[in-house]
């Protein structure tokens, strides 16, 4: 993203003011709406899900569609591998080539054509997934109760999000759309019976072949559940770190904030992914570089000490966490309404406003 | 490297010298299960066999020691500067080459600075490890599974099976043993706000920085950290500051005599330690500048445990940096 050094000078300092470009305050989430069934198309039947085919799936999106994140969950039975013979499976699987704007939001150089541009995509989706992977997969869901019978079928959860199109915080949209799938997904109740084991209660019989066990799948789709566990699938916060180059004293100052817009994170100096779980606990941080303003700012205020990459202030690390922590239960809280609100009564709500988020909030402040 | 041929008991470890520094490389570490009762005020100190030298001869550190840590630079004549780096058991060497031609580079294609980190294929990773991902299951049950025909054909591949070393087991696993690309992307993340480049990288030059991890025991990332600057110090590379990683473990131990469970962090976990604690940081900082550059968490902690885990981090670099500089201004350096 190309940001002028006063339009970064004005962000900051705005944000060092509690105001942020598009009227939220610092800890502020955007109003993201969830939703896991058909939108407008069938009234709401049963528990059907927005993508029919899969068993679970979910669609972030922002009022405008500045941010549209799709989320399927596709669950099947599979042997599990050698080394975890009693735990599931959760795959995930992240693209972004209808995205065309994802590219800057990672704060990449952009740009270029032809097959650089592809293999920088390609770069991206790779570091969504594998932080995807480290952040929240592994807090997903009970792995061990996802074993239908150790050591031979387990379930295994493909979890394929698709980046529509995003503005900003790309891994907070993703972790959401994952939570919300995952939470839609109804797995069958599955029985294993094993010949000889568990004793042949069921009348199902012998399949000739060289298998001696059988699976009992429940039809019925009530008494299915979704996947053990799924409630504490952590969420993804990330906290932007704004410094402002000069203060009043002549110090650096810093400010914290979550949820940034594309030209929040271009301007912010360095980006932390905290994973925050329901019960508050901090399941997995890790640091993204900046959005690739240091340099100039380096060229404009001269011997800054930030290099290239980025780097922040010591005291700053348990004020984010802190940041984080907060946000995070606030998005946990805003998701529940969301949800209760998309169970209670067909959600209708206005997918054709195309005037995006930052003209709404104007709107909004006409009428105040 | 030579292997020790000095050590003949079994039992004990070759002495360790501040010269010969490589000797017990082939000596395998104890094999100690985990135990039951973790006592992280005296914590196992399998590092700190040979300290003559200190008065303090325990074979336990309390929360807040680091293990034994030795430093030496020069270590390799090929390169224009090197790095030995032991932290208690984890040792690796740092080599650092270049400036030379993007072209001829052996890894990266852009310029300034490259970085990568290998494990010695077979012998730096414990095998009791990489085995105690899956060893909580018994044997006998699944040498039968042949039999399970009905399931999809489509079973786990090879690169899932890798991907599900680091998401199962414990849930600090991927702290414990991380593969080289992730380590190799971190070290270059450490780094990179730390090395003055003056331009290097737009005449399509580049540093390379190799480390090899000779034993892994925990806390790699940090030792390479720690271990690349030293060498890009000795390469005379020009660096804002030494950039020091550390890491803290969150361990969950129960009070005997009570049901009260207590989560208590530890400075410098090893590889036991990572693999029974409920969460790990790993810090990566330039204490001159009190900038953190790489900050790292696997596992779950809550929010209390975690200033605690960061401040005891935070103090390791500072303590590392502190012997770095030592190291610096005269020769080699060890401590316990």
């Amino acid at each position: 993203m190309a940001i002028s050094p006063t339009e970064a000078h004005y962000i900051i300092e705005s944000a060092l003011h509690d105001f942020r470009i598009d009227g939220r305050s610092r800890l502020e989430h955007r109003p993201y709406s969830v939703g896991t069934r058909p939108s407008t198309t069938t009234t709401a039947t049963s528990s059907s899900s927005c993508l029919i085919l899969s068993n679970g799936s979910s669609r972030i999106h922002l009022p405008g569609s500045s941010t549209d994140i799709l989320c399927s969950v596709k669950a099947d039975l599979v042997r599990p591998s050698p080394n975890k013979p009693n735990e599931g499976v959760v795959e995930i699987s992240v693209d972004s080539s209808l995205a065309g704007g994802l590219d800057l939001s990672l704060g990449g150089a952009g740009g270029g054509g032809g097959t650089a541009a592809k293999r920088q995509l390609r770069e991206r989706e790779s570091q969504i997934t594998s932080l995807l992977q480290r952040l929240v997969v592994p807090h997903a869901v009970h792995y061990r109760e996802l074993a239908i019978c150790p050591g031979k079928y387990v379930w295994r959860l493909s979890v394929d999000i698709v980046v529509l199109r995003c503005d900003g915080c790309v891994l907070d949209g993703c972790a959401m759309a994952m939570r919300e799938g995952l939470r839609s997904t109804l797995l069958p109740r599955v029985s294993a019976v094993m010949n000889g084991e568990e004793g042949v209660a069921s009348g199902v019989g012998d399949h000739g072949g060289s298998s001696n066990n059988d699976l009992i799948v429940e039809g019925d789709v009530r008494m299915a559940l979704p996947p053990p566990g799924v409630e504490d699938c952590p969420l993804v916060v990330t906290v932007g770190v704004l410094s402002a180059p000069m203060g009043a004293g002549g110090r650096v100052r810093h400010v914290c904030v979550v949820d940034a817009r594309t030209e929040e994170e271009a301007c912010a100096s360095s980006r932390v992914c905290v994973s925050v779980d329901r019960k508050g606990m901090v399941c997995g941080v890790h640091t993204l570089g900046g959005g690739g303003m240091e340099n100039r700012m380096e060229d404009e205020f001269g011997g800054l000490g930030l290099g290239i990459s980025s780097s922040m202030p010591v005291n700053m690390l348990g004020d984010v966490v802190n940041t984080a922590a907060g946000a995070a239960k606030n998005l946990y809280e805003m998701l529940d309404r969301e949800k209760e609100l998309s169970d209670g009564k067909d959600l209708v709500r206005d997918d054709h406003d195309t005037s995006g988020y930052g003209n709404l909030l104007k709107s909004q402040l006409l009428i105040r | 490297m030579t292997a020790s041929t000095s050590g003949s008991m079994p039992t004990s470890h070759p002495t360790m010298s501040a010269t010969a520094t490589l000797s017990n490389l082939y000596v395998p570490l104890p094999l100690t299960g985990p135990n039951a009762l973790y006592d992280p005020h005296a914590r196992r100190d399998d590092s700190s066999h040979d300290n003559d030298n200190d008065n303090t001869n325990g074979t336990t550190r309390s929360a807040r020691t680091l293990r034994r840590l030795h430093l030496s630079r020069s270590t390799l004549s090929q390169s224009s500067g090197s790095s030995l780096v032991e932290l208690g058991n984890t040792k690796l060497l740092v080599s650092v080459r270049g400036p030379r031609s993007v072209a001829r580079c052996s890894f990266g294609k852009e310029g300034g600075l490259v970085c990568e980190v290998r494990y010695l294929p077979h012998i730096a990773i414990r095998t009791s490890t990489l085995a105690r991902h899956s060893l909580s299951h018994d044997f006998s049950k699944s040498a039968s599974s042949i039999t399970a025909a009905r399931v999809p054909r489509d079973t786990l591949s090879t690169s899932q099976d890798t991907h599900l070393l680091s998401s199962g087991g414990s849930p600090c696993a991927p702290a414990a043993f991380s593969d080289e690309t992730y380590l190799s992307n971190r070290l270059y993340e450490a780094l990179a706000p730390a090395v003055v480049l003056d331009g290097l990288e737009k005449t399509k030059m580049c540093i390379e920085v190799f480390v090899q991890v000779l034993q892994s025991d925990g806390g790699v990332l940090g030792a390479a950290i720690a271990g690349a600057t030293l060498a890009l110090v000795d390469a005379g590379v020009g660096v804002k500051d030494l950039v020091c990683g550390s890491s803290a473990a969150v361990m969950r131990t129960e009070l005997p005599g009570s049901d009260a469970v207590k989560y208590v962090a530890v400075a410098d976990p090893t590889e036991d330690e990572i693999l029974q604690a409920c969460g790990v940081v790993t810090i990566a900082m330039m204490p001159n500048w009190k900038e953190v550059t790489v900050w790292d968490q696997f596992g779950k902690m809550s929010i209390e445990s975690y200033s605690e885990a960061m401040e005891l981090a935070r103090d390791g670099c500072f303590t590392m940096h502190r012997f770095l500089k030592n190291c610096l201004n005269g020769g080699s350096s060890s401590r316990s």
